[in-house]
């Protein structure tokens, strides 16, 4: 299992900062213009 | 197979519930952002006596529960109602742009499964090694990119450096197999990235996992060949996190569309919800959103049942 729990949190990582990305990318710009 | 038919029934009657919850949260949500739909519709010439007319016509006038279920008691006899601006019937509009989201995601999840699973197989059989860490490499970037920004890299990249542009216009399928195919490779390629990368992933971890168990070793003492180890009795077993992950992430592929059929120009459901949501046409954005959420829905319930295929231990009751 520990072989999954650790691809899972790298894989958590790589999300939030895909989410931030958007956020930046497309919320931000948006909201700013 | 009578355990299977009162589980699906089970998971139908559950989607009830869900569907209910869904819409009613979508439809408090498009009713706080601010911004008017009649004032939409008349555009800058309208007065406000004019725009309380049609407020009045729409029925937009009532209190918000009391839409709520005129809009639930329609939708329930089939009738999702007109599109406040075009004034097209709604369920026309979604039986129409279906078939391009189906499409769109059905051919990004092949994409990414025919791409991933051997990616998976070769990184976990070269652990650690040079392949392995450009496989690893690859996939994270594919999950830390957003679909959209692969999207505009991907036109950026391929209009600049090779000049070449996919056809404009989508066309059916059926009608013409290899126009629309090349109309659907950079979308695809786009939208299927991401979920190519974790499933890749995930099918490295869970291999690796499986390759360490005592049965792998009994099943290569015993003389079996590697490809039958690795594909009959490792992958099998190791394919179960996998279908969980990808049941899953076809709901995020769902939602990943609306971007990437915008980024596309592609005439699909999720550009129908992005126009919807601009002109705060509630009909239309609780019309897609209903089909998002039941697509959701029987696509899980059909991945969870074929978990009982993959693995006999698995039982419903």
């Amino acid at each position: 299992m520990e072989e999954i729990a650790a691809e899972t949190l790298i894989d958590s990582s790589c999300n939030l900062f895909n989410m931030g990305l958007n956020f930046v990318l497309l919320d931000y710009s948006v909201l700013v213009g | 197979m009578i355990y299977i038919r009162t589980y699906i029934i089970k998971r139908l009657l559950g989607l009830i519930p869900l569907v209910l919850g869904i819409t009613f949260l979508v439809f408090i949500a498009i009713n706080f952002i601010p911004g008017d739909p009649a004032r939409i519709m008349l555009g800058v010439e309208g007065t406000e006596a004019m725009a309380e007319q049609v407020r009045q016509e729409m029925g937009l006038d009532q209190p918000l529960l009391i839409r709520y279920f005129n809009w639930l008691s329609q939708a329930v006899r089939g009738d999702l109602g007109y599109s406040l601006l075009t004034r097209r019937s709604v369920s026309y509009e979604l039986a129409r742009r279906f078939p391009v989201t189906f499409q769109l995601t059905l051919l990004g999840v092949l994409f990414s499964v025919i791409i991933a699973l051997p990616l998976g197989i070769i990184s976990a059989i070269n652990r650690d090694n040079i392949l392995d860490f450009f496989i690893r490499v690859f996939s994270l970037i594919g999950i830390s990119l957003p679909n959209f920004a692969i999207g505009i890299l991907l036109i950026l990249f391929f209009s600049r450096s090779f000049n070449w542009t996919p056809p404009a216009g989508f066309v059916n399928i059926w009608a013409q197999p290899t126009r629309a195919l090349l109309i659907l490779v950079l979308p695809v390629l786009s939208l299927g990235a991401s979920l190519a990368a974790s499933v890749s992933r995930m099918t490295r971890s869970s291999m690796l996992e499986v390759l360490k168990k005592d049965f792998i070793r009994t099943a290569r003492s015993k003389g079996l060949k590697e490809r039958v180890v690795l594909f009959n009795h490792a992958l099998k077993n190791a394919l179960i996190p996998v279908l969980t992950l990808i049941g899953l992430q076809i709901g995020y592929l769902l939602g990943g569309t609306v971007i990437i059929e915008e980024v596309f120009s592609l005439p699909g459901i999720g550009r129908l919800l992005l126009t919807g949501i601009h002109n705060r046409d509630y009909p239309v954005v609780m019309g897609c959103i209903l089909v998002i959420a039941i697509s959701f829905a029987i696509i899980n319930t059909m991945v969870d049942i074929t978990y009982s295929f993959i693995d006999p231990r698995i039982k419903y009751d």
